[in-house]
């Protein structure tokens, strides 16, 4: 059985707090396997793989984390080790104050259920940091964080705050590393979120393709009155990627809303599993006129293995809610796999409320009207599987000004570009 | 209307199964340029099946017989190799593709025609004047073109959707299948009138239709109208058999035939 204090012991050295984040994470423990049998992922198995065939890399690497890093791993802000990096005016970079705080958005956002992973990102991380936007600040550059994929683990524990009325556009980006490592390694990310009244925050996580890549991140968020979040999620997959949010929306009139479109590249050979990626929503309705809305899109390749899971939950007096979810993928070989559990809990008359699942494959009909146009079949495919894609993030408004919508959009593009050159769409 | 010597489709003797039935037997059909052919048929009588045969759609095998398209064997090439070759298929029920915008795929259609002619392609403003300039001719609502092909499209706004795909292909032969399905009186003279306007000289077509009020709605009365029954055509004449078609109906005029 392989367990956290295993995996990741406090050891000696660690800030009280860090250490402190690490126990708590030990006493939550890894989920059992009935949590697993429920999530489908098999989380515990595949660690205990990634620790067994990695032991080494794993145990130095978690030396390397405390301390210090390979040159070209770790956390990285506009393009500048993130101690260093000068702060744009009204940003405020803290590593002091984060674990407290962060522990604390964690456990008021996780409804109980067992994820230990933003804890041990916490105890680990060296790099916690918070950003915090003060009251009425609006950030017009986008702020790029990455976490480089390396032959050793990272962990990162990032706390934003916006205060009232601020704005604040993120950028958090998985990426392979520069040079070529052996194996590639764990990356376990937290992010809690805390938006007060008013304020803004589009996030964009871009995961790149990472083929032997094992990452796990963490959403903690909490929404104050008339609070906004959007979220664009796109990549290609990893070996193994897991992403859980858990969203509060306390204040009244807050809006959640999450675009995923995701890409699960085909396994390179025969011999290679194909990509796993799960996604995990949980939404909690508290606060009247509270709207959410959830749309994520997959495209998986061959071998490749979709999990999409998502509760909305509307508390009692939580009335005109509105919560939408849908999960919608398309098997692009017979050895894709998706499976798909939306759920609703609503526990007040008068919200509006909606939750499906769409699961196709390549409809020969659409590649045959498209191919009659003269598209040659290769290109028909492309174009079937990039508009599934694109249609995640068609509603937004496209804005020459706006440098976030732009690098989304360039990252989805480039996400695609890489997906229609590869595997089952040659 | 000129004629020319080759036929621009030229079909003989079509035999074709569809998962092991013999739908299509014996078609004979000859399409000179410049031609507008109307092929009738009830229900079930294989019009459909044709269509999808000159097109080469998956799962229509050709048994017997043969398709010449300006003198190319069509049976041989793929779809977008027959529509490489000038064939267009307009359909009954176009598909609808999310998240591809009906401008971007317009002009991917049209840049993979120039390039094949040996053009060079057209960057998206140039598109969009010729785009403009089409959507003015047929005409259709610019608003179209903004969104993703055919998706939340009316009936009547689909098939001119593939009447302005026809206008910027070019093609030598244009196969429309029941241009005329769904559509309500004005949907049905607003596409007759598209479909008038994109004859040329070159340009031959087969309109497959249940009913005469296509016919009706023309402004130029087809060259030749087709009855098709049981996987060929039975009877062939001008534009007076589809007058007595409607009066008669089909069982009358088929077992006359026969």
């Amino acid at each position: 059985m392989t367990d956290l204090a295993t995996l990741f012991p406090a050891g000696s050295g660690l800030d009280p707090r860090r250490s402190e984040a690490l126990m708590a994470a030990q006493a939550l423990g890894l989920p059992s396997a009935q949590d697993e049998a429920w999530r489908w992922s098999g989380l515990a198995g595949r660690l205990a793989v990634l620790v067994s065939s990695e032991s080494s890399s794993v145990a130095k690497g978690q030396g390397e984390v405390l301390a210090g890093r390979q040159e070209d791993a770790g956390i990285v802000l506009h393009g500048r080790n993130i101690e260093k990096h000068s702060l744009v005016e009204g940003l405020k970079l803290n590593q002091q104050e984060v674990c407290a705080p962060f522990m604390q958005l964690v456990a008021q956002a996780r409804h109980g259920e067992k994820n230990p992973f933003p804890l041990v990102a916490a105890g680990l991380a060296e790099n916690s940091f918070l950003l915090e936007v003060a009251s009425g600040q609006k950030i017009r550059q986008p702020q790029k964080i990455t976490l480089t994929n390396a032959s050793t683990p990272t962990h990162a524990a990032c706390l934003v705050r916006l205060d009232e009325g601020a704005e604040l556009d993120l950028i958090w980006r998985i990426a392979p590393a520069q040079t070529p490592t052996a194996q590639a390694a764990l990356i376990n990310y937290g992010l809690a979120i805390e938006a007060g009244a008013g304020s803004r925050l589009r996030l964009l996580l871009a995961e790149e393709e990472v083929p032997d890549g094992f990452v796990s991140g963490g959403l903690a968020l909490s929404l104050g009155e008339a609070a906004q979040i959007e979220i664009l999620r796109c990549g290609n997959g990893q070996r193994f990627s897991r992403l859980e949010l858990d969203a509060n929306l306390c204040g009244q009139d807050s809006y959640l809303r999450f675009r995923g479109a995701e890409s699960l590249s085909d396994a390179k050979d025969s011999q290679q599993s194909g990509r796993h990626s799960e996604t995990v929503l949980r939404v909690l309705h508290k606060a009247v006129r509270s709207r959410s809305s959830l749309l994520c899109k997959t495209a998986v390749g061959s071998h490749g293995d979709h999990i999409f899971q998502g509760r909305a939950e509307i508390a009692e007096g939580a009335k005109e809610v509105e919560a939408a979810m849908t999960s919608k993928a398309l098997l692009l070989s017979d050895t894709a796999k998706s499976r798909n559990k939306p759920e609703l809990e609503i526990c007040h008359d008068d919200v509006a409320c909606s939750h499906g699942v769409a699961v196709s494959d390549l409809q020969p009909d659409m590649l045959f009207y498209l191919r009659s146009r003269g598209l040659d079949e290769v290109s028909a495919r492309r174009a079937v599987v990039s508009g599934f894609l694109r249609e995640a993030v068609q509603d937004d408004a496209v804005l020459d000004e706006d440098l976030f919508v732009q690098q989304a959009q360039a990252a989805l593009e480039a996400s695609l570009l890489q997906f229609v050159s590869s595997g089952e769409l040659t | 209307m000129s004629k020319s010597k080759t036929p621009v489709l030229e079909v003989r003797g079509l035999h074709a199964t569809v998962e092991g039935e013999e739908i299509l037997q014996g078609v004979d059909l000859s399409i000179q340029a410049g031609e507008m052919h109307v092929l009738m048929g009830p229900n079930g009588s294989g019009k459909s099946t044709l269509t999808n045969v000159l097109a080469g759609r998956e799962g229509y095998e050709i048994t017997a017989g043969e398709i010449l398209l300006d003198g190319q064997n069509l049976a041989v090439l793929s779809p977008e190799e027959r529509a490489w070759a000038g064939l267009f298929l307009g359909f009954q029920y176009p598909s609808a593709v999310e998240g591809l915008a009906n401008t971007t795929f317009l002009r991917e259609v049209v840049n993979g025609k120039r390039k094949r002619e040996g053009k060079e392609p057209l960057d998206p403003l140039a598109f969009l004047r010729v785009l403009r300039e089409e959507i003015a001719k047929i005409p259709m609502p610019e608003h179209l073109i903004r969104r993703n092909l055919n998706v939340g499209f009316s009936g009547g706004e689909k098939k001119l959707n593939e009447i302005l795909q026809l206008a910027l292909l070019e093609p030598r032969l244009a196969v429309l299948d029941e241009t005329d399905s769904g559509l309500d009186l004005d949907a049905l003279r607003n596409v007759a009138s598209a479909i008038h306007r994109q004859r040329t000289p070159e340009r031959s077509f087969l309109l497959i239709t249940h009913y005469q009020r296509l016919i009706g709605a023309l402004e130029v009365a087809p060259d030749r109208v087709h009855i098709f029954a049981r996987g060929k055509i039975v009877r062939s004449g001008d534009a007076k058999l589809a007058e007595q078609l409607e009066q008669q109906g089909y069982d009358a005029l088929i077992s006359e035939a026969a």
